[in-house]
């Protein structure tokens, strides 16, 4: 016959909590004086809140996106704005010999030759006024010429009305 | 020889360095401007306005309505006051360019 087994019910200790039963915090007396006085914590203020201000209000809107005031760069190989993607968008790039734009069929649009100042515009130039020593219109149809004070019109072959100077001419 | 004005050339010639033939129209020849124009009727005196004697054209009417005879084929006369014609409805032209 087997024997029984005698079933205890499992005892469980109290166990404290991890604070409880610790005896406060204080400082500890330097040895012999035998007088003790609590840990003084010293106020630590909160960091100051930094906005930069100036830059944001005054120099830069980065609501509207407009640059307010003047920007000093540092030298900078090359930019480029906008990734080209035939038919869906162009780009604009920087360099230290110009400025090239293109449009999403890939023409050029806007380049400005930094060596030579040469300037290429695909659309309409407007302005309320106009300083230029020399007007070419079209492919040499009007040439108007403020250095040789002349107006020049082409009929596509020759030159057929000429309105201005002409030494001896008239 | 002046050095300004405006001229413009025939087809073909360029106009910077054609012949004066070869011009259509320049400023650097004188052109006939016209003062005034009118018809003269009856005939007589017609005061142009100008301080000298002007060019100018005179045509007489044929017997026919509307018809006119050369230019100059009649007896009008001009000095630096009136323009005088001598028959009745001449057509005439009184230009700015003075007789040389």
């Amino acid at each position: 016959m087997t024997e029984e087994t005698a079933y205890r019910p499992q005892e469980i200790p109290d166990q404290p909590f991890p604070q409880e039963g610790l005896p406060p915090t204080v400082s500890q007396a330097s040895a012999g004086e035998g007088v003790y006085t609590p840990e003084v914590v010293k106020d630590k203020e909160f960091p100051v809140k930094r906005v930069a201000v100036e830059l944001l209000s005054s120099a830069l809107n980065t609501r509207s996106k407009r640059i307010i005031q003047e920007f000093q760069f540092t030298e900078s190989g090359a930019i480029q704005v906008g990734k080209y993607q035939a038919g869906v968008t162009g780009d604009v790039r920087i360099s230290p010999v110009g400025i090239v734009a293109r449009d999403s069929a890939g023409n050029l649009t806007l380049v400005l030759d930094g060596e030579t100042g040469d300037a290429v515009f695909r659309g309409e130039i407007r302005s309320g006024s106009l300083v230029s020593g020399k007007v070419t219109v079209g492919n040499n149809s009007v040439i108007i010429d403020g250095k040789s004070q002349t107006i020049i019109v082409n009929d596509g072959t020759t030159d057929r009305v000429l309105i201005g100077k002409q030494v001896g001419g008239f | 020889m002046a050095d300004w004005g405006f001229k413009v050339s025939q087809e073909g010639f360029d106009v910077k360095i054609c012949d004066d033939k070869d011009l259509v129209v320049s400023s650097e020849f004188n052109m006939l401007k016209t003062s005034v124009v009118g018809t003269k009727t009856p005939a007589g005196v017609v005061a142009h306005g100008l301080a000298y004697t002007p060019v100018f054209f005179t045509m007489r009417p044929f017997a026919t309505a509307g018809h006119y005879g050369l230019v100059g084929d009649d007896a009008s006369y001009t000095d630096s006051t009136n323009l005088t014609t001598a028959v009745n409805n001449t057509k005439y032209y009184i230009f700015y360019q003075e007789f040389e």
